[in-house]
């Protein structure tokens, strides 16, 4: 009796480790897909915001440069529309050749699909007296300089 | 219709050169664009929102009318460009990013082994050149890439756009307008360099970049390495267009007067230099200033902790009399500066960025409420380098001005050739494929798409068809693929056979590479003739010319002839 409940004490104990490992082992595996998921996010993030100098470019508003859509007022733009904004300026405005291949014709012509780079964007700021300022842009760098926006850099890791 | 190549038979030529002088043409451009929506059901183009219709667009719901405008600005276009091949623009309405209203640019570009197009039409006027795909197409005469857009645009459908057609936009941004502009980017008013480092795509030049001028170093972008090109982006007020038909326009559309902050002497550093204007103090040009430039001095004190600052009075007031002060920015605000400097006697006062501002823009400077009544001179900002290279030639005398010049007009440099933008920025990347901000009157193409702007592309209104001319777009009413500039006929009749007042001649019409057929020059010898009798003589002359070069025999001869004769022309 003593021994089997000796032996149930073990198997209870036996069980409750193992529960342990396995809550152990489920938490650690939700901490690995998390931090992959995050590391996976902020990888595609900054390759859209990616500089020609291997820097990652993040910006903070310093300016009342967006008309909300709900309200209709002035405000600054939010760091989720600024990272919209930097990965959809950069891109579009993207002027480097890296990756875009040739096509090379029998009769010399050469031809080059731009994939969407080297676009122009016009920008909108709405102004305190109620106007509103267009100007186009063809960098992130004149956007954020239109736009009041404040370049953070930080090297790639 | 058959094509012939009058090289081989110059006499022909000669005679249809002869016989064009005394005619007039008019140009008559025509392009088809097309506007293909790539919007799905319910958005963008096909929003069902009702829209009740405002200033000429006459849809009823959002998407109608946001195609209607679109439609409405390819329309401008197409009126002022020719090209036989038809421009194709991949167009969408998206939920784009906050303060983004749309973008455009062309989809690919071209570079040629050989010069010359199909038929006429002259090809790639450089080879090794990029081109933009509806210019490519445009010189070459068909359509290179089948099947592919030419330009993709896209546009939010976040943004309140002024949709009407009018150009009553209000304070609304009008959509035609920014459609005008950034579809001028995809005709190919833009390089394809990359302006942050200088390099070339694939390392050729592109025919936008084989026109910009670097006066400071006499060189065009192709012939330039990377790194000076990428000086050169940024050599304010020194890159300049130098293509004939901006320059010859110029002058029309450009007004004459010119701010600007200049250095004179020493030759090492004179030329124009960028700044930035005071919403203090006099206008520049209020009275124009010029003199030597002498750094002012002050004490180093709780006002301001450095000599050079301008915080308190100046102590070398009377070497800044009558003279140009220049003074450091930081720590005060910038018109008690300019105030300190009008106590000294200074004529005009020239405000550098300081080491804190120093990849920045030479600021627009606002009073500070108390101080900026009291200043009467001129001020302006200039950048850091800028201040730097003037301190630095100091001790051998600097001398400079603060003048509207009214000999040059804004918007070009001394020579009348248009300045393209290439401001120091905040940080490297500026764009020179826009026309300089300190143009008047305001161009489509300045990269500020301003309020004032016209749906006008060309002069007195615009430079922009000017500088697209300049890149190749030749004007070519009759699409024969021979410039209107150069063509015997700029709208020929292109009849498959020679018809003589109303008797079919049955004789095949020919097309000469000077631009003009065989109608065309019975059309200009019975224009020219006095009588009929003129005419057929002139006419006989004309079948001699084509029989003794080949291309009629004799019974073709007769035929036209004939029907010469019992016309009742002229």
């Amino acid at each position: 009796m003593k021994a089997k409940a000796s032996s149930t004490h073990q198997t209870l104990k036996g069980k409750k480790r193992s529960a342990s490992r396995k809550r152990i082992a489920f938490v650690c595996l939700m901490i690995l897909i998390a931090v992959v998921g995050v590391t996976l996010a902020f990888s595609k993030t900054t390759s859209q915001a990616r500089s020609g100098q291997g820097q990652q470019k993040r910006y903070i508003a310093t300016r009342e440069v967006t008309v909300d859509q709900t309200t209709g007022q002035r405000r600054k733009p939010t760091d989720e529309e600024i990272e919209a904004l930097v990965a959809q300026v950069s891109a579009l405005t993207n002027r480097s050749s890296e990756g875009l291949t040739v096509n090379k014709r029998p009769d010399g012509t050469q031809m080059v699909d731009l994939q969407d780079r080297f676009n122009n964007l016009a920008l909108a700021r709405a102004n305190e007296d109620g106007t509103t300022s267009v100007r186009c842009v063809t960098s992130m760098e004149e956007a954020a300089e239109f736009l009041g926006l404040q370049e953070v850099t930080t090297q790639d890791q | 219709m058959r094509k012939y190549m009058i090289s081989a038979k110059t006499k022909i030529a000669f005679f249809a050169a002869a016989v064009v002088l005394a005619c007039s043409s008019s140009a008559f451009a025509n392009a088809t664009i097309t506007i293909v929506n790539l919007d799905g059901p319910n958005e963008g183009f096909n929003d069902p929102a009702p829209a009740a219709p405002v200033g000429g667009n006459t849809g009823t719901t959002l998407g109608q009318q946001r195609l209607i405008a679109f439609q409405y600005a390819a329309s401008i276009w197409g009126a002022t460009l020719d090209s036989n091949v038809p421009i194709v623009i991949s167009s969408s309405f998206d939920p784009l990013a906050a303060n983004v209203l749309g973008s455009a640019g062309a989809t690919n570009i071209f570079a040629f082994a050989s010069t010359g197009g199909v038929g006429l039409f002259p090809g790639a006027e450089f080879t090794n050149t990029w081109y933009g795909s509806a210019l490519a197409d445009k010189r070459v005469g068909i359509d290179i890439n089948p099947g592919a857009a030419d330009i993709r645009a896209r546009f939010s459908s976040n943004f309140n756009f002024y949709l009407g057609l009018d150009n009553n936009h209000g304070a609304n941004p009008d959509l035609v307008a920014v459609l005008l502009h950034e579809f001028g980017h995809g005709l190919n008013f833009q390089t394809f360099v990359n302006t942050a480092n200088g390099s070339q795509i694939l390392g050729l030049t592109d025919i936008f970049a084989r026109h910009l001028l670097d006066t400071t170093t006499g060189l065009h972008w192709n012939e330039m390495t990377d790194a000076q090109r990428q000086a050169s982006a940024i050599n304010y007020g020194r890159l300049v267009w130098d293509g004939a038909h901006v320059t010859t326009d110029l002058p029309s559309v450009l007004s004459l007067g010119s701010p600007e902050v200049r250095v004179t002497t020493p030759a090492v550093i004179a030329g124009p230099y960028q700044f930035g204007t005071a919403a203090f103090g006099p206008a520049i040009g209020s009275p124009n200033v010029s003199g030597s430039i002498v750094a002012a001095v002050d004490a180093a004190n709780a006002a301001g902790p450095s000599t050079t600052d301008g915080c308190t009075a100046f102590t070398n007031a009377g070497a800044v009399a009558g003279k140009i002060a220049l003074i450091e920015r930081g720590t005060c605000g910038f018109a008690l500066k300019a105030r300190n400097a009008t106590n000294a006697g200074a004529i005009g006062a020239i405000i550098y960025n300081n080491a804190a501002n120093v990849n920045a823009a030479p600021p627009g400077m606002a009073d500070d409420g108390v101080n900026g009544v009291f200043v009467t001179i001129p001020t302006v900002s200039i950048r850091t380098a800028d201040g730097a290279a003037i301190i630095a030639q100091l001790g051998g005398g600097v001398t400079g001005s603060i003048a509207v010049d009214l000999t040059i007009r804004a918007g070009a440099d001394a020579l009348g050739r248009a300045r393209l933008y290439a401001p120091i920025p905040l940080v490297s990347g500026s764009s020179v494929s826009h026309y300089d901000t300190v143009a008047r009157r305001n161009l489509l193409m300045e990269p500020v798409i301003n309020g004032d702007l016209t749906h006008n592309l060309t002069a007195p209104d615009d430079l922009t068809l000017e500088l697209l001319r300049d890149v190749g777009w030749f004007p070519d009413a009759d699409l024969d693929g021979v410039s209107d500039e150069i063509d015997c006929e700029p709208h020929s009749d292109f009849s498959p056979t020679l018809v003589i007042g109303g008797c079919d001649t049955a004789v095949t019409n020919t097309l000469f590479a000077n631009g003009c057929t065989v109608s065309d020059l019975i059309s200009h010898i019975a224009a020219n003739s006095g009588n009929h009798g003129n005419f057929v003589n002139g006419i006989a002359h004309l079948t001699d010319e084509l029989r003794n070069a080949g291309l009629i025999n004799g019974n073709q001869k007769g035929k036209i002839q004939s029907c010469t004769a019992g016309s009742n022309l002229p």
